[in-house]
């Protein structure tokens, strides 16, 4: 039996901070993706070239994607979603490559993302109603639904939560299981499947954020 | 029959029974998802996003006795 | 199952960090580049409006002013048309004009000849006249063409209111003679019953004397000293004449 999926494992210590593998993932992840956008925003004009084109691809249609959902401009949210979704591309991907656990594995990181997303929502909700026109919004569509939207607000976010993990870890556990039972090509397809699960792990996971949030400002019905 | 015994089998139990219910799901949804692109095609982005929120949602059950299975088997409270 | 505090909080701020560096890297220089683009294409965009919509007023403008060329030829064709009209009227009438002018001086011009002519047929008849005449008063004798002229002088004398005889006769008594000139020499018999019957018209104690003109042909004049009595031919084909060259009109 091999060790447990469930344990993070710490690297180093930091002074009294223990330095887990995932967090030094995300550092590397962090770095990628903010060099990355430095290096290729440096030099944007109106008329773009290929680089500059890719990346406004990728920008209009996150922004593309938010706009259909929430059916509202997308520009105060785009920050918060959109890097959200590289980021959970970036994290759930970095699984397939050789020697890197994906942090999204751990139960911290989606964890962490969860409550980011719980905490934005209430943000989000408030700045839009008004605090009392967003607590009033929980009483709805009559008072008794009180308790199971109350509810709703912290089983949505748990699930939110143990989807993504569940999901990112089974894919690596079982390739994992299948890599001590039959090393060489068999676990291509299930490789390539992993990669498949984590796009569309994180594509789901910033969409139902971004329903949630839609649902908070008020411009989506509650589901 | 320890704990040890019971959990396994029942981390079995979990994930068999526990994938039954939402394969069962995801292919109605998936059949009515392919009705509905084929009556209107052009509501095909919008049926196909829905698909997949949907799609997760489902699957989550299925995850969620991963889940308890794998907390049988490696972070079992009653282990000891 | 336990978690990882720590973790947890270093991925939390993590994620942070990693929003506000995409935001400032990212999303915030890719949004500008865009906005600025759809700034420029609606700026080119006005532009191009404007430019069809000053196009367009030239279009309109060409084609006012082509209609205007239009009329204005329209109009220098009608002007010119009329131009040619009057133009033609006028020398139409001018040509109405000269050819009654024409006309009319030929008619004048033939009239003018017809009267020459007929001048010259009446002075070719009264010279031909003449010619009779004096071939017929040749024939006949000196007295009797004497006689008759001395009664028609009695006669003329006679009819004279005595003042007008008294003016004529005046000078008379001063020994001026009384000549008396006729066509053709008068016979001796003839010449002294003329002197007679003077006498006795005028009064005696005249000296009367003769004389003969042949360009009388007939007649007889009579010469006082202050006056000429003519009762000869030669002075009624004088006015004869005299009326043919005033073109038959009387003096």
């Amino acid at each position: 039996m091999q060790a447990s999926p469930l344990a993070s494992e710490i690297l180093f210590h930091l002074g009294p901070v223990p330095i887990s593998r995932p967090v030094v993932t995300t550092w590397a992840i962090m770095l990628v993706l903010g060099g990355g956008s430095w290096l290729l925003t440096r030099r944007l004009a109106v008329h773009p070239d290929r680089r500059q084109a890719v990346l406004e691809v990728v920008v209009t249609a996150i922004s593309g994607q938010i706009r259909d959902v929430i059916g509202r401009e997308p520009r105060s949210l785009l920050s918060l979603l959109g890097t959200l979704f590289l980021f959970l591309v970036m994290a759930n991907l970095s699984g397939v490559l050789p020697g890197v656990k994906a942090p999204t594995a751990q139960i911290e990181t989606p964890a962490a993302l969860a409550v980011i997303v719980f905490v934005s929502v209430h943000w989000y909700g408030v700045r839009a109603q008004g605090l009392g026109g967003y607590l009033a919004s929980f009483a709805r569509p009559k008072l008794i639904m009180l308790p199971l939207n109350l509810l709703s607000e912290v089983t949505r976010t748990f699930s939110l939560m143990v989807r993504l993990f569940g999901n990112v870890m089974s894919g690596e556990f079982v390739i994992g299981l299948v890599l001590a039972l039959a090393g060489l090509f068999v676990p291509i397809p299930l490789m390539a499947l992993e990669i498949l699960l984590g796009l569309v792990q994180a594509y789901i996971f910033t969409i139902l954020a971004t329903v949630f949030i839609g649902a908070a400002i008020g411009s989506v019905e509650k589901g | 029959m320890d704990v040890h015994s019971i959990s396994i089998i029942a981390a079995a139990i979990a994930v068999s029974f526990g994938a039954i219910g939402p394969a069962l799901g995801e292919g109605r949804a998936v059949a009515a998802a392919m009705d509905a692109i084929a009556r209107q095609p052009e509501a095909a982005g919008t049926i196909s996003r829905t698909l997949f929120v949907g799609l997760a949602m489902i699957e989550t059950m299925a995850i969620y006795c991963l889940v308890i299975a794998l907390l049988l088997l490696f972070a079992n409270p009653y282990a000891g | 199952m336990h978690l990882d505090w720590w973790t947890f909080a270093l991925q939390t701020v993590n994620f942070g960090i990693l929003v506000w560096l995409l935001h400032r890297f990212l999303y915030k220089p890719v949004l500008q580049a865009i906005d600025a683009r759809r700034a420029e294409i609606e700026a080119r965009f006005a532009a191009a409006t404007t430019a069809e919509a000053q196009a367009r007023e030239a279009l309109a403008s060409v084609e006012a002013q082509r209609e205007g060329i239009e009329a204005e030829r329209a109009a220098a064709l009608k002007e010119a048309m009329a131009q040619a009209e009057a133009a033609a009227e006028a020398r139409r009438v001018e040509a109405q004009r000269q050819a009654d002018a024409l006309l009319d001086g030929a008619r004048k011009t033939l009239a003018q000849e017809r009267e020459e002519a007929l001048d010259a047929a009446r002075a070719a008849s009264l010279d031909l006249g003449l010619d009779i005449a004096r071939r017929l008063l040749a024939e006949v004798p000196v007295e009797l063409r004497a006689e008759a002229w001395l009664e028609r002088v009695e006669q003329h004398l006679a009819a004279m209111e005595p003042d007008e005889r008294d003016r004529m006769k005046q000078g008379m008594g001063d020994g001026a003679p009384l000549r008396a000139v006729t066509a053709a020499p008068l016979p001796e018999a003839a010449a002294g019953a003329w002197r007679e019957r003077l006498h006795r018209a005028l009064g005696d104690g005249a000296a009367i004397e003769f004389a003969d003109d042949p360009a009388l042909i007939a007649g007889v004049e009579l010469h006082f000293p202050t006056s000429i009595l003519r009762l000869s031919w030669r002075s009624t084909l004088a006015g004869l004449k005299a009326e043919i060259e005033n073109h038959g009109q009387p003096r």
